[in-house]
């Protein structure tokens, strides 16, 4: 039945499915993950780095400038260059910077366009679009291929989104995300479920209010995943010792 | 259709853009790009006359005349309790006068005012299509618009019709985020910000009296009759400036309408002993 109604984008399925839209969003679910936390004075972005093959240059890969796009990376610098396009053509007009959630509804609209045409596909990304207003709020978006959108308090996407979503669902408390240190730890926890090989493999941004985008150093993410499984050995030497007493 | 706009292929504008002249019409709905650029016009322009050539051949002795409305006397200045904003009313074609009560300021909404001057109709359909663009930002944006912005897209509407005989001359004031906000629009595109500015063929006579008369910490009932002083000298003067003064008042929590007096009975209060 599907495979009747797959095909081309603009054609509803009889049970009212986009079939191209939802491939595409499993197309995200094959990337690597990624995990946005809005903390109070701080917004931070993690993401799991993708092993590199031995003779390719490390920096084309990943991060790319405040906001963080799922799977096909191709796609994503096409909208990126039109978000960046826009924001400066919004600066132009408006005398003002963008606020975070009219780049992030002119991305999602973008996005329902392509869903909307004939001869074109989906953009196979989901984003997570991070920063503070004008007036000092800090935002979290994310946007899908369909092109919705919503604000969140942390989120993930890629791979095994889900259980990290169900670990922020967990541990995002207020005092979670009390301070910047903080915050930044609980992403780092966040990814920690599902990334194999620990530290290494995770790539960390933050941004603080009024200061520009920060991107770790692998040494600093070490550090802080030192203290994380300090901290851990700590709870679980209380729980051993509540145990015995 | 993609592989259309692949190869650059474009069948039906290329049609009527024989049609239509150089600029296109396209009615394209793009609600997050400011559209108001030299790209896409409101309406056509006429094919083969070209405007200011036209309206040049009007004026002129031996052709027929059409003059259209024009002359006027508007001020605005910033002070210490907002934005004082006074405009006369009276509306001339030539040596005809066509109106002595016209509202020559344009309520955008209840933080933004518009004034108008230069040719009457120019001046009214820009500014109500700034007034459109002002309430489709606020549905959009879920905030009002900056003054800066809206000058901006006053600007480029300005801009898109550069040369072709527009006349207008507008202030556009308002109180937004950054406080006070005060700008001078012009058909040639230029778009200032400033304390103090004055449009029309009066504006010489209303500069004098504004200029010798201001000071920044004027009281609010100061600002009014200085304001009232300025267009009404103007309009003693100046054959083309009458009627009544419009007085608004810009404040922190929106514009309030301060007056509308005769000019006439004005004068007779300013100049005692002159007549």
């Amino acid at each position: 039945m599907a495979a009747r109604y797959d095909r081309a984008i603009t054609v509803f399925s009889p049970d009212g499915h986009l079939f191209q839209v939802e491939y595409a969003q499993e197309a995200v679910k094959k990337g690597s993950t990624a995990v946005g936390i809005r903390g109070k004075d701080i917004v931070v972005l993690g993401v799991e780095k993708k092993s590199v093959a031995k003779l390719q240059e490390e920096r084309t890969v990943q991060l790319l400038h405040i906001v963080r796009y799922i799977c096909l990376t191709a796609d994503a610098r096409i909208v990126i260059n039109r978000a960046r396009v826009e924001c400066q053509s919004h600066r132009l007009t408006v005398e003002d910077p963008v606020t975070v959630e009219y780049i992030t509804r002119y991305i999602a609209t973008l996005k329902q366009r392509y869903t909307q045409s004939n001869g074109r596909r989906p953009f196979g990304i989901s984003a997570l679009i991070v920063g503070f207003d004008y007036d000092g709020t800090p935002r979290l978006y994310q946007t899908d291929p369909s092109g919705t959108y919503h604000a969140w308090k942390a989120n993930a996407i890629g791979r095994s989104a889900k259980t990290v979503r169900e670990f922020l669902e967990k541990n995002y408390t207020e005092e979670a995300i009390a301070g910047d240190n903080e915050a930044i730890k609980l992403a780092i926890k966040a990814l920690l479920e599902v990334v194999q090989s620990g530290g290494k493999n995770i790539e960390l941004a933050v941004i603080r209010r009024n200061q520009p985008l920060k991107i770790l150093e692998s040494k600093e993410i070490e550090t802080l995943v030192a203290e994380i499984e300090k901290e851990k050995e700590e709870e679980a030497e209380k729980k051993k010792q509540k145990k015995s007493s | 259709m993609a592989l259309s706009e692949v190869i650059g292929f474009k069948p039906f504008s290329e049609t009527s853009g024989h049609i239509f002249g150089p600029r296109q019409t396209q009615l394209v709905d793009r609600p997050n790009h400011y559209s108001f650029g030299t790209k896409i016009q409101e309406f056509a322009v006429p094919v083969g006359e070209e405007p200011s050539g036209f309206l040049k051949s009007c004026n002129s002795d031996g052709g027929v005349r059409i003059d259209l409305n024009h002359g006027t006397t508007t001020l605005a200045f910033k002070f210490r309790h907002g934005v004082i904003v006074a405009v006369d009313s009276r509306a001339s074609a030539g040596r005809y006068l066509a109106s002595n009560n016209v509202n020559k300021v344009i309520e955008i909404n209840p933080y933004l005012l518009g004034t108008m001057s230069g040719s009457a109709a120019d001046c009214q359909y820009w500014e109500r299509l700034l007034a459109k663009e002002c309430r489709l930002y606020r549905l959009r944006n879920n905030q009002r618009i900056s003054v800066a912005a809206a000058s901006k897209l006053l600007c480029n509407m300005m801009l898109g019709y550069r040369g072709m005989g527009l006349s207008v001359g507008s202030m556009i004031c308002g109180w937004d985020k950054q406080g006070p906000g005060l700008y001078y629009v012009d058909e040639n595109g230029t778009r200032l910000s400033g304390r103090m500015f004055s449009t029309g063929c009066g504006n010489g006579y209303a500069y004098g009296v504004v200029d010798s008369g201001y000071r920044e910490d004027m009281s609010v009932e100061e600002a009014y009759e200085l304001g009232r002083r300025g267009i009404t000298h103007a309009t003693h003067r100046d054959a083309y400036s009458g009627g009544v003064v419009n007085m608004y008042h810009m404040r922190e929590d929106g514009w309030i309408k301060v007056c509308k007096e005769d000019v006439s009975e004005l004068i007779h209060r300013y100049k005692e002993g002159m007549f």
